[in-house]
């Protein structure tokens, strides 16, 4: 928990002079100013001037937000004091100091510690958070959205929060949500704005609606359900209602609170398992093979492997012995599973002799599965690379020849799935065996051409770039040539790239 | 993309880097690199100490080859700068022989001028005014005959800019 940022160097350049200045990297240019005014003790706060890029930097502006980075110049003007000063602001400072001085607003619970306190007359926290239209208008305050527009605050109350504290701990990819500032802005004017808002709502709904559809819709649906939607709504309703301020406020008091935000997620997001459990058959008794019953159940299989490559935890944990060791005894306890997984895969239903074979095979794969030699090959990444690539040539197929993916699906969904281990296995049907050439010739063409179109020598292929480089200031010919080779020989983005490489 | 454009960033983010004395250049909208917001810092020990003027910087597509056009946002009263605010000096005149014969190719519009370059040059203008080819007639006359009034004018412009 990072409650002080990055110390910066800046250099404040005046007509005569120039200092350098130590600031945190997100501090104001009022907190700025009062650094500079150390070295100009004659002149007074509004006298001093910040000009940066083309632009007089306003008090309640951040560093920031003008990005003004380490080792950047600012320049520095006193402005004469001919005119009689206007009153000292003293609303800004106070409001912009807050965020260092409270680092953790929630572990002494003191109104005077509330950040929402400096909002008076508003009425009490309760009506606001029931009252959208009071909501807004704390949300439209300049305090509270210089606040909320610091992400380093907002993390920082957060993280104060114990029962988000757990969450975090539980679910680290919860955590890298609330660390994110982008997802934090986009949260903070969702919340401001009521129209967006209920745009947001309307594009998951209809985004969820749209992935039920799709095949593996489901199963993306379930893993989004486990992972992310369950801990947030057991911890939020444990105590928290679902308000990440409740324990900001001064009272902790318990009368029941509206939060339209977790009603609203709640029916967007189905629990998937909830349905599937219900037509769920036998083997209620084992909590394990319940859930792999509706898994398997699900048409998507193969959206869930894409979901395991991108996630080597996940496919770690899939592929660990115990998992498959509870598959086999689910399978061997229960004939009539791989029956039903058979019975949803359309083609199979209606193809007697691809069916058969999915059954016979299915065991053996899951015995290489339990070798150990074969659960390292899954887990080495490149093996995930090539899974991927299967995947991504299936969708390419599925996008443009429908009727090239009929002939295939049957093989595709035990080939498919279970890819790599159905083609050296050769347990899959006759038709799994075409399938397998056709990824082979997939993973052929979607190959790594990057490797093999590195030029021979660089400063003949980029001959001409160089040259406009060099005619453009940049006098430095090797980092030209690296800039270029790893550009691929793209003007513009090597450019770009000397730019930002100091 | 073409040079041009190539150039201007590369002049952005070495003044972002190493600023110039005198003025700070950015651009009026990070998406338009061809044109670019300028505070002139009033030079000290003239007339227009302590002001900022505010200037925009408009790059043409072909620039190198032609030069910019400079405006003054600022209220600015100077003999060099006309009443809405363009900046008339030798060096920002398209390239070539000067129709009037005042200016020597040399003085014009060459294509190794950059932003820096530029501002220097306006802010020496704004140190030392170019009497012989007045864009604001009325200012250049009042220098010359009335110089109080001048100060009193320019003082006008020094303040109203601090205000802004």
């Amino acid at each position: 928990m990072a409650t002080e940022s990055a110390l910066i160097k800046v250099h404040v350049k005046s007509p005569s002079n120039k200092y350098d200045v130590e600031i945190a990297a997100d501090a104001s240019v009022s907190e700025l100013k009062d650094k500079v005014l150390v070295f100009v003790p004659t002149a007074n706060k509004e006298q001093v001037c910040i000009i940066y890029t083309g632009k007089i930097l306003k008090d309640e502006e951040t560093l920031t937000q003008h990005k003004i980075a380490d080792g950047h110049t600012v320049h520095l003007v006193i402005r004469n004091q001919a005119r009689p000063t206007p009153a000292p602001a003293a609303a800004t400072p106070t409001a912009s100091s807050a965020p260092s001085s409270n680092p953790t607003p929630s572990s002494q619970p003191n109104p005077t510690n509330n950040p929402f306190a400096a909002m008076g007359g508003m009425g009490s926290p309760a009506d606001i958070l029931n009252n959208p239209d009071a909501m807004r208008s704390v949300m439209d305050n300049p305090i509270t959205q210089q606040l909320l527009g610091n992400p380093e605050f907002m993390r920082t109350i957060i993280q104060s929060n114990p029962q988000f504290q757990a969450l975090i701990e539980r679910n680290p990819e919860v955590g890298h949500i609330l660390n994110d500032p982008n997802v934090m802005r986009q949260t903070m004017e969702m919340i401001r704005n009521p129209n967006m808002f209920q745009e947001m709502m309307r594009n998951h709904d209809q985004a969820i609606r749209n992935l039920q559809g799709i095949p593996g819709g489901e199963a993306a649906l379930e893993r989004l359900y486990n992972d992310v939607q369950e801990p947030l709504l057991n911890s939020a309703t444990n105590s928290l209602s679902g308000n990440p301020f409740a324990s900001l406020r001064g009272d902790q008091s318990s009368e029941p609170r509206v939060d339209r935000a977790g009603q609203e997620n709640n029916e967007a997001l189905p629990n998937p398992w909830a349905s599937n459990a219900n037509q769920a058959t036998n083997n209620q008794s084992n909590n394990r093979s319940a859930d792999f019953n509706s898994l398997l159940d699900s048409p998507g299989i193969s959206s869930l492997m894409e979901q395991m490559m991108s996630n080597p935890s996940m496919q770690a944990s899939m592929f660990s012995p115990e998992v498959i060791n509870s598959i086999r005894q689910n399978m061997s306890n229960n004939p009539g599973l791989i029956d039903s997984i058979v019975g949803q895969i359309p083609s199979a239903r209606d193809n007697p002799q691809i069916s058969e074979g999915i059954r016979r095979s299915f065991p053996q794969m899951l015995n290489m599965m339990s070798d150990p030699s074969v659960m390292e090959a899954m887990r080495n990444p490149r093996v995930s690379e090539a899974f991927r690539q299967i995947q991504e040539g299936f969708s390419t197929l599925r996008r443009e020849a429908p009727q090239l993916l009929n002939l295939f699906q049957a093989g595709a969904m035990g080939g498919g799935a279970f890819g790599s281990d159905a083609n050296a296995s050769s347990a899959g049907a006759n038709s799994a065996n075409g399938l397998a050439d056709l990824f082979n010739s997939m993973n052929m063409g979607g190959g790594r051409p990057s490797s093999t179109a590195a030029p021979v020598n660089p400063e003949q292929t980029y001959a001409s770039q160089l040259e406009q480089l060099q005619s453009m200031g940049f006098s430095d010919r090797a980092r030209n040539v690296a800039a270029l080779t790893a550009t691929f020989g793209d003007l513009n983005a090597a450019v770009e790239r000397l730019l930002n490489s100091p | 993309m073409e040079q041009s454009s190539l150039l201007l960033k590369k002049q952005l983010a070495d003044m972002r880097r190493v600023p110039v004395d005198g003025f700070s250049a950015g651009l009026v909208d990070d998406n338009d690199i061809y044109k670019w917001e300028v505070l002139v810092i009033g030079p000290p020990d003239t007339l227009y100490e302590g002001g900022f003027f505010k200037a925009i910087l408009d790059f043409p597509r072909d620039y190198p080859q032609k030069p910019p056009k400079m405006k003054f946002i600022s209220e600015i009263w100077h003999p060099n700068i006309d009443k809405e605010g363009n900046v008339c000096i030798s060096i920002l005149h398209d390239p070539g022989d000067d129709k009037w014969g005042y200016e020597r190719p040399e003085e014009r519009w060459l294509p190794v001028h950059t932003v820096e370059t530029i501002l220097l040059s306006v802010i020496s203008m704004l140190t030392d005014p170019n009497f012989e080819s007045p864009a604001n007639v009325d200012a250049a006359k009042m220098q010359r005959e009335n110089y109080a009034e001048f100060k009193k004018k320019v003082a006008q412009c020094v303040r109203r800019s601090q205000e802004e």
